[in-house]
Parts: structure tokens; sequence; C-alpha cells
């Protein structure tokens, strides 16, 4: 989790990825930020996000891109 | 008919009232039989351009369904090779899907650049000494082609991903896809938000009705009180900028800004005014653009539907496609980590807002009006660390106003460049404007505002226009529920709020036999 926690606060310093549960619903995370962040997570964690894979649930906070990755990475 | 007409009123009017008086479970065939008329009273020929679409994409839809269904059934069998079986069917589903948003989007295509086309290409015969002459098609552009084309396209790939179910009835798919309100303005609404409301009726509801009409009264105020008599001025500016000075084309450019946001977000409140009678709340489209920080931020306040559909559908896919991804680890390793990083986001960028550009229309201003846009968007993104940088050495807090106004002032002065392109006819036209505007920017003569048509008493209307807009504008920004707080006055207040707009619109609109309708800047495209 806490590189995790890097990795997101590298893409966006702003954000407060710690406390925030409505990244999406808020807005805090835009379309740009996603794709930035897919990336970084696809190539550190070897793992492949799917259009399928971008809805809010996925990325309203750090536990659910935690999970997601956790879901991925197991197969 | 146009939706500032009395016929369209009258329209309205009948249609509630049948819809009203019909049985909850077959009013979606009083909305049907409404949106059928409505297309038919526009052309008979474009009905049948209609009908055309929606059976293609009724039928594909079905298919892919179908396709779902017999995944699903032969992943159910026992020893069954799951990887295979979904490879195979995905593959089917997108051999169907690409074929029918071929068909869909060439028929866009057809209609709307075809002859443009042509056009462009008797001049590139021109200018190689070719004397190459085309014959126009005599086509009638399809009343709401984009809108339709790309809400069913939406309806589609949501089925392909399996994250709607198709349609069955052909009646229902007909109405989702012919829903007249949206045929004029959009917004392109989505399958999954719009259809449940469209078929399950609506028992009569007092507040529906109420702020239907308010929304229809807004709307209409904003088109035929700042953006029309804008129209006027707007067009001399672009038709004969070198009459003036170079401050004189920037303020057309600027009030351009303003004549559109009303022309399209005031025809988008009639009709949502209008679907809500029905009870059906459409997606909103608007969210005060020019209060935005960024670029980014107002392409998120403005036709956002439009927006929200190019993210979904074609930068999330781009963006996350293999070759984009291929390309952004091999970029990683040969330019470095932030290169690779911002490569992907930075084409699809791109990418998305020529395609933005294009379905304004076909000329290159608007390729130019995309690049302007995209390129902008990406060059923020790959300043995004220096300029924090700047801002931190300045000690600029986010909240601090004067910072927040130089934001929303430098976002205004992007948006305003780049409707230089997205108005002028040619893109030589928008370049020799914005050449004009740089090299002789002179002084704002106060004489050159009666060079526009319009008399002082016009401007001062425009003025009390704008200041009413600004203040609606300012209250929403910051949290006050405009209709919640007019809902909580005394019923005479309310009644007044409602009489005085009618009034307006009856005395300058009306009765005025000097009135002249104007189109919708994005009727019919």
């Amino acid at each position: 989790m806490e590189q995790l926690l890097s990795i997101l606060t590298e893409c966006c310093p702003d954000i407060d990825f710690e406390h925030e549960t409505a990244l999406v619903d808020d807005e805090l995370l835009a379309s740009l930020d996603i794709v930035m962040l897919v990336g970084e997570l696809n190539e550190t964690y070897g793992i492949s996000i799917t259009v399928d894979d971008l809805v809010p649930e996925n990325f309203n906070s750090a536990q659910g891109i935690y999970a997601l990755v956790q879901r991925l990475r197991n197969g | 008919m146009s939706i500032n007409g009395i016929p369209f009123l009258l329209f309205l009017a009948a249609w509630t009232a049948v819809y009203y008086l019909t049985p909850r479970r077959f009013q979606y065939l009083a909305l049907l039989g409404a949106s059928v008329c409505f297309y038919l009273a526009y052309s008979v020929r474009a009905a049948f351009y209609l009908l055309f679409t929606v059976a293609a994409t009724y039928c594909a839809g079905l298919v892919l369904g179908r396709l779902h269904q017999w995944e699903r059934t032969r992943l159910a069998q026992a020893g069954a090779d799951r990887p295979a079986i979904k490879r195979q069917g995905k593959r089917r589903r997108r051999l169907v899907l690409a074929a029918i948003l071929l068909l869909n989007f060439a028929t866009l295509a057809l209609f709307k650049y075809w002859n443009a086309w042509l056009g462009s290409l008797s001049r590139l015969g021109q200018l190689l000494g070719l004397s190459l002459q085309f014959r126009p098609l005599e086509l009638l552009l399809p009343l709401g082609i984009s809108f339709y084309t790309f809400q069913t396209a939406g309806y589609l790939i949501d089925v392909y991903r399996g994250k709607a179910e198709p349609e069955r009835s052909f009646l229902k798919y007909t109405l989702f896809a012919a829903w007249f309100p949206q045929m004029i303005q959009g917004p392109i609404n989505r399958y999954a938000e719009l259809q449940p409301q469209l078929i399950r009726g609506s028992a009569f509801s007092a507040d529906s009705l109420k702020y239907g009409i308010q929304l229809i009264l807004w709307g209409m105020l904003k088109k035929v009180f700042i953006a029309d008599p804008l129209a006027g001025a707007v067009a001399e500016v672009y038709g004969n900028f070198g009459q003036y000075s170079g401050a004189v084309s920037f303020l057309g450019a600027a009030l351009y800004c303003l004549q559109l946001y009303c022309d399209f977000s005031g025809g988008v409140d009639v009709v949502r005014g209008a679907a809500r009678l029905f009870g059906v709340e459409m997606a909103e489209n608007f969210r005060r653009p020019y209060f935005a920080r960024s670029l980014d931020e107002f392409w998120r306040r403005w036709h956002i539907s439009l927006g929200e559909w190019m993210k979904d559908y074609l930068f999330y896919p781009l963006a996350l496609s293999a070759p984009l991804n291929r390309l952004g680890r091999r970029l990683r390793k040969r330019l470095g980590a932030r290169a690779g990083k911002l490569a992907v986001p930075c084409i699809s960028t791109v990418a998305v807002f020529l395609a933005v550009g294009v379905w304004q229309g076909p000329g290159l201003s608007n390729v130019a009006y995309g690049l302007w846009n995209g390129g902008l968007m990406s060059l923020s993104m790959i300043c995004a660390p220096w300029c924090l940088k700047i801002r931190n050495r300045l000690g600029l807090q986010e909240e601090n106003v004067w910072f927040r106004a130089f934001q929303i002032l430098r976002t205004c002065l992007l948006v305003v460049i780049g409707r230089y392109f997205s108005r002028a006819g040619s893109l030589m036209q928008a370049l020799r404007m914005l050449k004009h505007t740089l090299l002789h920017f002179g002084p704002l003569n106060p004489g050159v505002f009666t060079c526009f048509g319009l008399s002082g008493a016009d401007w001062l209307g425009l003025g009390l226009a704008c200041g009413v807009l600004l203040a609606v504008s300012l209250f929403q920004e910051w949290g006050v529920p405009i209709r919640k707080t007019l809902e909580k006055q005394h019923w005479l207040v309310q009644f007044g709020a409602a009489f005085g707009a009618v009034l307006l619109l009856v005395v300058f609109v009306y009765l005025n036999s000097d009135y002249v309708a104007i189109e919708y800047v994005y009727e019919n495209v």
C-alpha cells in the first residue's frame, strides 16, 4: 500500500490520497490523471488495466485502487 | 419547427396533455408519437434516414446481445476452454461493432462532410493546375444526425461491453434514438440513464411541470436577449475585421464566446425543460464554463455530454489500447519515465480534440480548433511540474482570490483565441484575423459599438441581461440553489418572476414585428 501511495502522490501531488474516498465522484481525479495513473500501475505491477476496469468504484479511493491492483495481480 | 416559436410551445402543451391522459404503461407510446410527429414535421425524407439508423443499430444491438448469450452458454458447459471461448466471443462482437459503427459514422460523414470534401478536392485541383469538377450531392442534413449517431453508438458500445442489455422492443428502442427534445441541441444521452425514464412513464407532477416551464423560459431568455442580439455584431466583426482595430477583432471573438454559450446552453435549457414536462431528466450539458480555472476544467463544464461521450468511448479506449501502451513503454525506455508517462495521455488528448473539432464541421479551421485545445492541454500536462514549482516559489495558494481570478481570466483568454478558429469561415481567415489582432491591436474606440447594428438601447438591454446571467451564475457557483430559493418565496414573488419572463418574451418576441428569429448555432449539426 505504501508503494501505491507514493505512486499516487507522485502522479497527483495536490491530492490527499490517504483520506479522500470520492476521488472520481468529486472530480479530484480527472480522466488525464487516471490515464497517467493507469500507465504507472501497469508498468510498476505488470498488470493490464482495461477500459472495463475504469469504473468509479475502482478509482474513488486509494483502497479501491489497491484492491483493483491486487485483483489483477492475482489473475 | 423552431423551439422558440409558438407552434413548438403549442405542440409541447398538446403532447403533455396527451401524455398525462394516457395510462402509465402506454405513456411511452405517447412520447414516441410526439417524436414521430416532430420529426415528420421537419422532413419526411430525413425521417427515412433516421429510420435507417434506428433499424440498423437496433438489429446490431440484438446481434451483440445474442453473441453475449452464446458466450455465456458455452462458458457454462462442462470442460469448456474458457479463454478460447472468451477470445472468440470478443472477436465476433468486435467485428459486429466495428461494422455497425463504420456504417453509422460513414452515413454521418456522407451527410455532413461529403460536399465540403468535394469542394476542397476541387480547390486542391485548381492549385495543382487540374480541372476537377464534382457535382455536389443534394443532401438534406437530417435533423439531429450528430446527436442520434453518437447516442446510438454509445448504446452499442455499452451492449458490446456488457454494460447494457439490448433493447428488444423496436418501438421502445426507436423512442430512445428519436426522442424529440434531443434532436435539436442534444445533449447526448446515455442509454442507462435515459431509457428507463422514457419507458416507465410518470404520474402528473406539478413540480415537474413548473420546473420544465422555468427551464424553458430561462433558456429562451438567454437566447433571445443575449445570443440573438450579439449574432449580428459577431458576424460583422468576423466578416469585416480588417475595417476595425485588432482590439475590436478580439472583442468580436469574446462576444462570440458569450453568444455561443447563451445560444447553446439556452437551447439545451429549452430542450431539458421540454423533457422535464414529461418527467424526464436529461443530462446536464453546461456548468458555468467561463468560471473554469484551466482549459481541462473548461471542457468538463462545456458540452458535458459530448465530453463524457468522448472520454468513455474514445479517450479511454485509445489511451488504454495496446499500441499506445507499447509506444509508452518504448518511450519510457528511450526517453525516460516521465516522457513515457506523458506520451499516452498527450497523444490521446490531441486525438480526442481533433475528433471534437471535426465534429463541429468539415473545414481545416475546425481541425486547427481541435489542435489548439488538445495541444494546449497536452502542454499544460508537460509543464505541470514547473508551473507547480513557480507557484510554490511565489507562495500562491489555490484559494487565493487573485490567483483564482488570474486562472479564470487566463482560461477565458485561451478559449477566446480558440474561437477565432471555430467561428471563422476558413483557416486562412482565422489566421488573418489573429494576425490582425496582434499587429494592429490599437485602441477600442467607443464609437465602434454603433457600427454593429445595435442601438444604445439594445446595448443597455444586453448589458442588463448579461448582468442577470452573471448574478445567477455567481450564485450557482457559490452553491446557492436558485430554483429552491425561489420556491421558498411568497407565491406572488414566484408568479411575478414567471409572469415577468413571459411578458418580456411576449412583448419583445411574439408581438414584436421587428423580431427576426435566428437559428441556433448548433441546430442541425
